[in-house]
């Protein structure tokens, strides 16, 4: 077998792997749904509470939010390596990973994919209740952009979680500092409230991450909301991080695992 | 066993040849240039491990350790004497503070692959299960990510099975098995690759005669096709352990091993 079909296969039984825990809690799914289902329904009813000018009508205010509740889920997936990783090194398990031929750093990526392809489906899902149930309007034309879009915001993402299972790696708890970057990201990135809203010193963190234009692209193309840049310049910024950051990831989280290993503390938690 | 083996293992005598010629990580190995040289399935040399800055925490200290092709090796030691951060290192789970470990030649960090897919290391601690899945699930899922081949893996994952007596319970999850019964799904996890190195940390814990002699058997096996064991337990273990034969007994004291 050639050295990319083992790997693939290694991956595909993590995968595997996750699925089967996942699906042996059965309540775990439809709890998160009956959540999903709540959250969209309090910010329904919040919209139309809140009059904001600059959206139009109710119905907008509900769309924009919608778009960043489901930017949440993909940012929650993000943060799930580094806790996953966590619970990993508690359970024991984390030490086969480094035991093996695939390795700590390929086991990461491979622990990336469940959360990353469940917050998909969870997107998917909170969309289709978003429109059968509170009336969400789809622009459907564009509608299919938005899977490359995700997908590219995905790869630049994986580079914060990377970077989040480098930390669990070094500092072993990362609960806090995961929490600190959802808030600190669902302030910055206009994920509930526009970024104009923002002091001008806080809109420079608006910038320099890329799930400002992720979410921006996904509006924009999902539900027609108007962008604040050009469309090639949002992409260009996704892209960028892209190229910097996964790689950055990839070197951080393999020099932390190299340092634990030196150190000995790798399989300390 | 040769003299020169039982040299190797001794701190008293002097270094044999392949270990007087220490490489720093990243330097080229002459003894890699030497095509008479062939490599022992390990060989370890100036070995020393210190926890933290403090020299008291010297683990580890000089330690000198050859295990020959078709040996079986026990080292025994006092809790605490430091076979656990021996058997992790020399598995290339942490490093060594200094020298140097090669398994047939290979360095754990830099052939970390191919390092990783001729060993394997049982660890002494009832951990390492994914509890929600089940036996056969949980060996599988090992066979993959230790790159067995995927025309061999279903038969691999089967042989393990019935060679560590987990038939009946194979579709069951781990978090229902009793702890001897969880020590041998760690044992088939350990052996469904067929490693040519094998390091074991404490491997009776929990279990049975039976389990035992699975246990016994599997090592056997790795011993008869050329490859090397190295079974570490507390030295109170080695009287229980009489019927297995094998070539050297070593102790770890202050960091060094003693020929027994």
């Amino acid at each position: 077998m050639s050295t990319p079909t083992l790997y693939l296969d290694a991956a595909r039984g993590v995968l595997a792997r996750d699925w089967t825990v996942f699906k042996s809690y059965k309540m775990q799914f439809f709890s998160q749904i009956i959540s999903m289902f709540f959250g969209l329904a309090l910010f329904y009813f919040l919209s139309h509470l809140i009059s904001v000018e600059s959206f139009g009508s109710h119905s907008k205010y509900f769309a924009y939010v919608v778009l960043g509740m489901i930017m949440v889920q993909v940012l929650q997936s993000t943060m799930m390596v580094a806790t996953g990783l966590q619970g990993e090194l508690v359970a024991g398990t984390f030490e086969r990973v480094l035991l093996s031929p695939f390795g700590g750093v390929a086991g990461v990526f491979a622990m990336m994919v469940f959360p990353f392809c469940m917050s998909f489906i969870s997107a998917l899902i909170t969309l289709t209740i978003a429109v059968t149930v509170f009336g969400l309007h789809v622009h459907w034309q564009t509608a299919p952009l938005a899977i490359p879009i995700a997908l590219l915001g995905t790869g630049a993402f994986t580079a914060f979680g990377l970077i989040f299972a480098a930390s669990a790696v070094l500092f072993k708890r990362v609960i806090g500092g995961a929490g600190l970057m959802m808030t600190g990201v669902a302030l910055v990135s206009g994920l509930y409230f526009p970024i104009t809203l923002l002091p001008a010193w806080l809109k420079w963190f608006s910038n320099v991450q890329p799930f400002t234009p992720t979410v921006e692209l996904l509006r924009h193309t999902l539900v027609a909301t108007p962008l604040a840049h050009s469309v090639l310049a949002d992409l260009a910024k996704i892209v960028g991080f892209v190229v910097v950051c996964l790689p950055l990831g990839v070197v951080l989280l393999s020099q932390a695992m190299r340092l634990g290993q030196r150190r000995g503390t790798i399989i300390e938690y | 066993m040769s003299d020169s083996l039982l040299q190797s293992a001794t701190t008293i005598e002097a270094p044999a040849a392949p270990m007087s010629m220490p490489v720093s990580p990243g330097e080229s190995d002459p003894r890699r240039e030497e095509s008479d040289y062939a490599w022992p399935p390990l060989d370890a040399w100036n070995l020393t491990k210190v926890w933290g800055k403090k020299p008291g925490n010297r683990v580890i200290d000089g330690l000198e350790l050859t295990l020959e092709p078709g040996t079986l090796t026990w080292i025994g030691g006092s809790n605490g004497a430091g076979k656990t951060t021996l058997l992790r290192v020399l598995a290339g789970l942490i490093g060594p503070t200094e020298g140097h470990v090669r398994m047939f030649g290979l360095h754990a960090e830099h052939d970390r692959r191919a390092y990783q897919q001729r060993l394997s290391f049982l660890s002494a601690t009832g951990t390492g299960l994914h509890a929600r899945l089940s036996v056969r699930q949980q060996i599988d899922y090992w066979a993959r990510i230790a790159f067995v081949p995927r025309e061999r893996r279903p038969a691999a994952v089967e042989e393990s099975i019935r060679r560590f007596a987990l038939v009946e319970l194979a579709d069951q999850r781990v978090d229902r098995l009793s702890m001897g019964q969880r020590q041998r799904v760690r044992l088939a996890l350990t052996f469904v690759k067929e490693p040519d190195l094998v390091l074991l940390d404490e491997p009776r814990n929990s279990l049975d005669e039976e389990g035992t002699a699975t246990l016994v058997a599997a090592v056997g096996e790795v011993v008869r096709r050329d490859g090397a064991v190295l079974w570490c337990s507390p030295f109170e273990e080695r009287l229980e352990l009489k019927g297995l034969d094998f070539d050297r007994q070593m102790l770890l004291e202050h960091g060094k091993l003693r020929i027994l």
